[in-house]
C-alpha cells in the first residue's frame, strides 16, 4: 500500500494539535523540548487562575536558559515556551536555578542564577520587561527564589556556594542593597522566601553539626532589618530543603525533610504566635527530596519527590485544611521526577503540580483537593469588661462570619458552668473569678469556629478580723446571753467600691455556709454589732459581709477570725439561785 | 434547825429592843384621848435586800403611800396600807434601761401604847407585792405574798390637834420566783408619815 506522505503529515499535525490543546487537568508536557534537558520547574498562579511556569533548559552541563509557559484560565491552553534569559548562561551548581512569583497585580517575576549573578525579568502590562541583574557576587549563586507582594515589592533570596544566604528587596520601586541574612561561619544553603501582609520570612538550612532549618524575618518597609537568625527546631535531627509560606495572619508555615538514617520524612512546623510548633511528620519515611509548599486561604499544599535523584518514583503531596493534614497522596504519572513544585487555584479547590522527568517539564492539574468548607470565624465582644458579682454581662457575637456560607448557630459557654445560645445574649455571673468565655459558631455545613476570651468577675472583700464574744445580760427577773461581733475595715475594697453597709450573718456551729442568716446591718462607719437573740447552750458562728452603694455584697463565707471568747460558762451570773 | 443570825439582823433586833424600852418604860397616857382610827400619808425609803436588785437598780429608793387604821379593841388596831415604789436601772451588760414598779399592799394588826406625846407601836401583817418590770429582755407583771414586822411611834404635834407624825420601821419578807430565779423583794423600810386621827 502506497503511503501518502501528505496524509501522514496531516495526521501527525492533527495529533500534535490535539495534544497542544490538552486541558490543564491532565498530565501535560509543557516544555516540548526533546533536544534539551528540562529541569527544576517552578509554578505560580495569578488571581485570574492563569498558571505561570518557568524552568531551566540545560544545553550542556554548564549552560542553559530559563523558559516560561503560561496556561490561559479561559481557553485552558498552554502557550509555547518562551526563552526568558536567552543567553545560554543560566547555570548553577544544584540545578535549582530559577524562581517565580506573582504579585497582587498579577505581575510575574522570574529570577534565575547566571553563574555569579541573580537576574530577573518582570511580566507587566502584557509584556516581559528586559532582564536586569538583581545582584552580583564574587562566587557562584544558587537556588534563587522570589516573593512578590503588593505595589510591586519584590523580595529575592539566594545562597552562594561559599555557604551564605543573601536577600535583596525592591520596595516602593527602590532596590535595597543585598544583605547577608545567614549567620557568618555557619554554612547555609537552600533558602526560600515568602511575603505576607506585613512581614517577610526567609528560611534555609544551616550547618550545626547536621544541617538544620533556620529562619529570619523583616517587615516590608524600605531597608528594614532582618532579624537575627533563629533555629526552627532545637532537636538534633538533620534537615534539608526548608521552604516557607505565610498565612493571612503573617504566621510562617515551614516544611523540610528530616534525615532518618538514610530515608527522610517530610516535616512541618508553624508559628503559633509565640514559637514554632513541634515538628509534625506529614509523609511516610522514604527516600525523598525537594519539598515545595504553597498557601491559599490559610490552607497549605505540600509536594515532594519520592525516590532517587534523577529518576524518582513520583510526586507525592499532602494538603492541610482547617489545620489538619489530609494524608499523603501521589500525583498520577509522575514517575521519573527529580524536582517538583505546587500551586493552588484562587478558589483553593484545584492544585497544580509541575515536575521534571525524562528531560521534560510536566504539569498536572486536577480536582485533587476535595471541596473545602471553610469553617466560620467566631468573634464576639462583651460589656462590661469586668465588675462586681452578681454581674450581668451582654455578649454580642455579631462580628462572627463564615467566609463561604452562613452561620446557623451561636453557642456560648460562660466558663462558670452556664451556657446559652443566640447571636446576642445576656448572662448574669453569680460568683466571682476569672472565667473563659467560649463562643462556638456553626456554619450551614456543620463546621465550627470558636473564640475564647476571659472575663474577670470581681467581688467585694469581707471585713477583716471578724471576732465575737458572748456575755450575760441581766435584769431583776430576767437573764439573757448577748454576743458582740467586732470587725475591721478591709482596705482591699478601697480600689473596688465604696462600702456603705456591713451585713451580719450567723449560723449554728457545724452548719454549711448556706445556713447563714442575716441578723442585721450597720453603716460602714460602725464596726460592731450586738446579737441579743442568743440561746443558752447553743454555739453560733458569725460572719460579716461588705456591701457597696449598688447593693453588691461580698461572699457570705466563714470569717477568718472567729470566737475570741465563748464565755457563757465563764461569765459569772449575778445570782446562782437557779433551779 | 436554828437559822444563823447575821450581824445585820442582830443590829436590827437590838434597835427594836431599845425602842420598846423607850416606848413602854417612859410613856404616859397623854395620847390616850379617844380615837377610832387614822389616815396616813407616808413617805420613806425602801431597800430591797435582793443582790440582783442591787446589781440592776443599785440601791433603794423612795416609797410613798397611804394607810388607814381602825381601832378594834383597846390599843389594838387593824391597819391597811398601800404604797408605791419605782426604780429605773440598767441591764448588767448592755446598760439598757430597765424599769421596776412595786406596789405593796399590807394588812395587819398593831399594838400601841399611848404615852404623853408618843404612841409607840409594834405590829405584824401580811403583804401582797404587785410588781412590774419592763426592759428589752422582757416585761412582766405579777404578784407575790409576804409578811412583815413593824415598829414605830406616833408623835403628837400639839394637844387637841388630830395630826400626828408617824416614825416607822418595817421589815418585810416577800419571795417570788420568775424564770427559775428566786427573788427576794422584801427589805427594810423606814420613813415618816403624816397621820390624821379621827
Amino acid at each position: 500500500m502506497k503511503i501518502n506522505s501528505k496524509l501522514i503529515s496531516f495526521l501527525l499535525a492533527s495529533i500534535f494539535f490535539v495534544f497542544s490543546l490538552a486541558s490543564a487537568d491532565e498530565v501535560v508536557n509543557i516544555s516540548q523540548s526533546p533536544g534539551w534537558t528540562s529541569n527544576y520547574p517552578r509554578v505560580a498562579v495569578d488571581s485570574d487562575g492563569g498558571i505561570h511556569v518557568i524552568w531551566v533548559e540545560e544545553y550542556s552541563s554548564s549552560s542553559g536558559d530559563v523558559f516560561y509557559a503560561y496556561c490561559d484560565p479561559v481557553s485552558n491552553e498552554w502557550s509555547q515556551p518562551k526563552n526568558l534569559s536567552n543567553n545560554n548562561k543560566v547555570y548553577c551548581d544544584t540545578q535549582m536555578a530559577c524562581g517565580i512569583a506573582v504579585d497582587d497585580s498579577d505581575n510575574v517575576y522570574a529570577v534565575w542564577a547566571q553563574r555569579n549573578d541573580i537576574r530577573m525579568r518582570v511580566f507587566s502590562g502584557g509584556s516581559w520587561n528586559n532582564a536586569i541583574t538583581v545582584a552580583s557576587s564574587g562566587v557562584e549563586v544558587d537556588c534563587p527564589r522570589v516573593a512578590a507582594s503588593d505595589n510591586g515589592n519584590v523580595f529575592v533570596i539566594w545562597w552562594t556556594l561559599d555557604g551564605n544566604v543573601y536577600s535583596k528587596a525592591r520596595v516602593n520601586g527602590s532596590w535595597e542593597s543585598a544583605k547577608r541574612i545567614s549567620q557568618a561561619g555557619k554554612r547555609s544553603k537552600f533558602p526560600d522566601i515568602a511575603a505576607g501582609n506585613n512581614l517577610v520570612y526567609a528560611c534555609w538550612v544551616e550547618k550545626n553539626g547536621e544541617y538544620q532549618a533556620a529562619y529570619s524575618k523583616r517587615n516590608k518597609s524600605f531597608n528594614a532589618s532582618w532579624s537575627p537568625r533563629n533555629k526552627i527546631y532545637t532537636g538534633s535531627d538533620g534537615h534539608q530543603h526548608a521552604v516557607v509560606e505565610l498565612d493571612s495572619y503573617d504566621y510562617p508555615h515551614v516544611v523540610w525533610t528530616t534525615y532518618k538514617d538514610g530515608p527522610r520524612v517530610v516535616t512541618y512546623s508553624h508559628w503559633t504566635g509565640s514559637n514554632f510548633s513541634s515538628p509534625e511528620e506529614i509523609s511516610e519515611t522514604l527516600l525523598l527530596h525537594y519539598p515545595s509548599l504553597a498557601e491559599r486561604d490559610n490552607n497549605l499544599y505540600a509536594c515532594w519527590q519520592i525516590g532517587a535523584y534523577g529518576n524518582g518514583m513520583g510526586v507525592h503531596y499532602n494538603t492541610r485544611q482547617n489545620e489538619d493534614w489530609s494524608g499523603e497522596s501521589s500525583v498520577p504519572n509522575s514517575g521519573g521526577v527529580t524536582f517538583c513544585d505546587v500551586a493552588a487555584e484562587p478558589d483553593g479547590e484545584t492544585v497544580y503540580f509541575v515536575w521534571d522527568a525524562r528531560g521534560e517539564i510536566y504539569f498536572y492539574g486536577g480536582d485533587t483537593v476535595p471541596s473545602v468548607n471553610i469553617p466560620p470565624v467566631a468573634k464576639f465582644n462583651f460589656s462590661p469588661q469586668t465588675g462586681l458579682f452578681p454581674l450581668e454581662v451582654s455578649f454580642d457575637g455579631s462580628a462572627s462570619y463564615d467566609p463561604d456560607g452562613s452561620i446557623v448557630r451561636y453557642e456560648w459557654d460562660f466558663g462558670d458552668g452556664g451556657v446559652g445560645s443566640g447571636k446576642k445574649i445576656n448572662y448574669i455571673y453569680q460568683t466571682w473569678g476569672t472565667f473563659p468565655i467560649t463562643l462556638s459558631v456553626v456554619d450551614n455545613k456543620g463546621a465550627v469556629g470558636t473564640q475564647v476570651k476571659s472575663i474577670e468577675i470581681l467581688r467585694l472583700f469581707q471585713p477583716l478580723n471578724i471576732r465575737y464574744e458572748t456575755f450575760i445580760d441581766e435584769s431583776l427577773f430576767f437573764l439573757r446571753h448577748v454576743t458582740e461581733i467586732y470587725w475591721e475595715r478591709n482596705p482591699k475594697n478601697d480600689d473596688i467600691a465604696e462600702i456603705v453597709l456591713y451585713r451580719i450573718y450567723k449560723k449554728l456551729l457545724g452548719e454549711s455556709n448556706v445556713a447563714y442568716r442575716c441578723i442585721g446591718e450597720v453603716n460602714a462607719d460602725v464596726f460592731n454589732f450586738r446579737d441579743t437573740d442568743v440561746e443558752e447552750d447553743v454555739i453560733y458562728v458569725y460572719t460579716v459581709t461588705s456591701i457597696d452603694g449598688q447593693g453588691h455584697e461580698s461572699p457570705i463565707v466563714e470569717s477568718t477570725g472567729g470566737a475570741t471568747l465563748n464565755n457563757k460558762s465563764d461569765k459569772k451570773e449575778i445570782s446562782k439561785e437557779r433551779r | 434547825m436554828l437559822k444563823k443570825i447575821t450581824s445585820h439582823e442582830k443590829k436590827g433586833w437590838v434597835f427594836i429592843f431599845w425602842l420598846a424600852i423607850f416606848i413602854f418604860g417612859f410613856g404616859s397616857s397623854s395620847l390616850a384621848f379617844d380615837r377610832q382610827g387614822t389616815f396616813e400619808l407616808s413617805i420613806g425609803n425602801y431597800s430591797i435586800s435582793e443582790p440582783r436588785f442591787k446589781a440592776v437598780y443599785h440601791k433603794g429608793g423612795l416609797i410613798e403611800g397611804i394607810g388607814l387604821s381602825v381601832f378594834i379593841i383597846h390599843d389594838i388596831d387593824f391597819f391597811f396600807e398601800m404604797k408605791g415604789f419605782y426604780k429605773s436601772g440598767e441591764l448588767t451588760y448592755t446598760k439598757e434601761r430597765t424599769h421596776f414598779l412595786l406596789l405593796p399592799i399590807s394588812l395587819g394588826f398593831r399594838y400601841s401604847k399611848p404615852l404623853r406625846y408618843f404612841c409607840p407601836y409594834a405590829g405584824l401583817g401580811i403583804d401582797y407585792y404587785f410588781y412590774m418590770e419592763t426592759n428589752p429582755i422582757q416585761s412582766i407583771i405579777n404578784y407575790t405574798r409576804g409578811f412583815h414586822f413593824r415598829v414605830g411611834s406616833y408623835v403628837q404635834l400639839a394637844e387637841k390637834v388630830p395630826i400626828w407624825l408617824n416614825f416607822r420601821l418595817k421589815y418585810t419578807k416577800a419571795k417570788t420566783e420568775e424564770n427559775n430565779l428566786q427573788i427576794e423583794l422584801g427589805g427594810i423600810e423606814y420613813g415618816l408619815g403624816l397621820v390624821f386621827v379621827f
